[in-house]
């Protein structure tokens, strides 16, 4: 098989996934014509959708409800992606998704457990955005503060900050963050919440270290510390608006290197097909 | 026009001094006066390891500040602080990494960052730098000029010479420099099981004194080599493996596309220059480093594939513009400038009081540091105990107790007697 996605390809990627997985998807891109179909509560819809579209890869987001009869309907090489690390139970499930005319790869957002790795894992794959979604150049100016927060209790010292949700609705989210300048991070907020708050140009002060794989560096894209500290490193921004502004350039830059849908998907894309010819 | 760049020394053999060599020559060639001037002492002997250093002005700081210049470059970040030394119609900045991120430590990170304070002329050779530097510093005059590749240095082959039947591995870097990647590709590579499929080389200016082996087989190592012999290692390897995590654009990938290899290297700033995964290389997010065993193996076993890497890296090293071409695109944009009497020299009383500055800054670094030493080890105990006592949550749920104006009022009284 030769591969390779020129610019010009012809190539038909076909995403399925719950609607809020759109914004991890490319919505336009030069090396592939992309299509993303929602899954509601139910396989069917979806899989009517897209049988008939000839596509040359077929990009399933979290398929464990999925059956095998359904998976056979959908078009070209069949790739999982896990958003979670799968149970044992799911695990099971999605082992039984694997043959000819069902899963060749799946992706893990991290490495995992042993079980996980016993399926045929094509890589990791951490949370993405789509970049081409969000403002092509960042606003600096140092404007509103958000706490993002797996809880809505208050920070202590901080109240009259404005919580984030802890939603799973990236939507939302984007409404939410589109208007603050920094982001304060409590530990255990949510992956994808901190990365659209990086990708924005944000300045991400988190009370705990990104996942390493992510491979955000302390310092130069996000600032590590203490809640404590919080308020005065606003204190800090409040005398000095751009004292801290190489870091959100770089955090906006290196989302984009890093994690932009459509550069990680085209080369997820081709290392299925690469390494799925014998 | 008469024009200097300040370099940290000339002998160490480095990408960015290969790029400000290539410019300086270019400049010369165009008839122009040029100057290299090196931080540290310049060597009695010329060093040679770049060909364009035997025709180049080599000078010392204290010499050269008695010339007046055109144009005075800053290259690698300390040397921004002693631009004001010098007396020139024109303060620049020839940056071509984020230098912060060589470091671990804050101070010299905050003190990199003052590099983009001012508005001089900035000459940059990447794309992702250009956009960076002018979110920095929007009244500043940013200038790109693509590195080029040296023809006679790294002339390109028609096609890859045969290898024989191991996959031929090259790593690429120094080992002082823990974001260069290489002690993480070694890590892999001794994971890697079919060991008698590869051979493994390494091109570096410094390995520390480390002697590896891979599978058993020592790494073949080829340090402080002269750029001018570089083409001939490249050639007898199939793939060069390059993890660094800080790249401002890198050279070796393009070097050995002209040599008939491929590369495999992380997905870092400046990749997107020339690197197409798929078609001249293969590309590795920061998250996916296990990903390049498989990549070797496919590599090793799938020779259609790897030679159609390599026709891609052929021809992308064919299509690069030659260093004769883009420093000729810097002489121009530097004479476009001259002539239309384009100057900065009111910069330099700001220049002055950055150096100053840094200096103090320094100095506060140093008894600062001096200061927590000097901390007994009694005193250390007590305040890890305070720290600890702080942070158990039955004293946190009782600050939260306290409200904010009252524990701003104690912080306050209590100032005085803490200090």
């Amino acid at each position: 098989m030769k591969v390779g996605l020129r610019s010009t390809s012809s190539l038909s990627v076909v995403f399925v996934g719950r609607p809020e997985l759109e914004l991890q998807t490319p919505s336009t891109c030069d090396w592939a014509k992309t299509h993303f179909v929602a899954v509601g509560t139910e396989w069917d819809p979806a899989i009517e959708a897209i049988k008939d579209i000839a596509a040359a890869v077929c990009i399933i987001f979290d398929p464990y409800s999925l059956t095998a009869a359904q998976l056979a309907q959908a078009p070209g090489l069949k790739v999982g992606v896990l958003t979670h690390i799968p149970s044992a139970e799911e695990v099971e499930r999605l082992r039984s998704l694997i043959s000819d005319r069902g899963f060749r790869w799946f992706t893990s957002p991290d490495r995992g457990p042993k079980e996980v790795q016993a399926l045929p894992i094509l890589q990791t794959l951490p949370p993405l955005v789509d970049a081409a979604r969000l403002p092509k150049s960042p606003d600096w100016a140092a404007r509103g503060h958000r706490i993002l927060a797996p809880t809505v209790a208050p920070i202590v010292g901080l109240e009259e900050l404005e919580l984030v949700p802890s939603t799973n609705d990236p939507w939302a989210a984007l409404k939410a963050l589109k208007d603050s300048a920094v982001m304060l991070c409590a530990a255990g907020s949510r992956d994808l919440l901190r990365l659209l708050s990086l990708s924005l140009g944000h300045l991400v002060i988190c009370e705990e270290e990104l996942p390493l794989h992510w491979g955000f560096e302390v310092e130069e894209e996000y600032l590590l510390c203490a809640r404590e500290r919080w308020k005065e490193i606003l204190a800090q921004l409040g005398n000095a608006p751009n004292s801290f502004r190489a870091i959100r350039i770089r955090a906006w830059q290196k989302a984009r290197e890093l994690f932009d849908a459509s550069g990680a998907f085209r080369r997820l894309v081709h290392d299925a097909l690469w390494l799925s010819a014998s | 026009m008469k024009i200097g760049f300040l370099l940290w020394d000339v002998q160490s053999i480095s990408g960015g001094a290969n790029a400000v060599i290539e410019h300086a020559s270019g400049l010369r060639r165009r008839g122009h006066d040029v100057i290299l001037i090196s931080l540290q002492p310049v060597p009695a002997q010329r060093p040679d390891w770049h060909p364009g250093l035997a025709e180049l002005e080599l000078s010392n700081l204290d010499s050269a500040v008695e010339h007046k210049f055109d144009f005075i470059f800053a290259t690698w970040w300390t040397t921004y602080f002693e631009l004001w030394r010098f007396e020139s119609t024109t303060y620049a900045y020839f940056n071509q990494s984020l230098e912060s991120r060589f470091y671990v430590d804050r101070p010299p990170k905050l003190l990199n960052r003052l590099t983009y304070s001012l508005p001089l002329l900035f000459v940059t050779e990447a794309r992702w730098l250009e956009q960076f530097i002018g979110w920095m510093q929007s009244h500043a005059k940013v200038i790109r000029v693509t590195n080029g590749l040296n023809e006679q240095l790294f002339p390109c082959v028609a096609t890859p010479p045969d290898r024989g039947r191991a996959l031929r591995i090259l790593l690429e870097g120094t080992r002082e420099l823990a974001f260069k990647g290489v002690d993480d590709a070694l890590e892999l590579l001794q994971r890697f099981e079919a060991a008698s499929d590869i051979e493994v080389g390494w091109l570096t200016t410094n390995s520390l004194g480390l002697k590896p082996s891979i599978g058993g087989q020592p790494v073949e190592i080829f340090e402080r080599v002269p750029i001018h012999q570089v083409h001939a290692i490249l050639r007898q390897f199939d793939v060069l493996l390059k993890l660094s995590r800080v790249e401002g654009v890198f050279g070796p990938p393009l070097e050995i596309f002209s040599q008939g290899g491929t590369a495999i290297t992380s997905v870092v700033t400046g990749c997107e220059e020339f690197m197409m995964h798929g078609q001249n290389s293969l590309l590795i997010e920061h998250y996916n480093r296990g990903k390049v065993l498989r990549y070797l193996d496919r590599l090793f076993k799938d020779r259609a594939y790897l030679a159609r890497l390599q026709a891609g890296a052929i021809a992308t090293a064919r299509a690069h513009p030659t260093w004769t071409e883009t420093a000729r695109k810097f002489s121009l944009a530097l004479e476009k400038l001259h002539e239309q009497h384009y100057a900065n020299s009111h910069l330099r009383p700001a220049l002055e009081s950055l150096s100053e500055l840094r200096a103090h800054f320094l100095q506060a670094v140093e008894e600062a540091a001096g200061v927590r030493a000097s901390i007994g080890q009694g005193e250390r105990v007590l305040l890890d105990r305070y720290r600890q006592l702080k942070g158990l949550p039955a004293v946190k749920r009782i600050q939260s107790w306290i409200p904010s104006n009252v524990k701003q009022f104690m912080r306050r009284y209590l100032q005085p007697f803490l200090q």
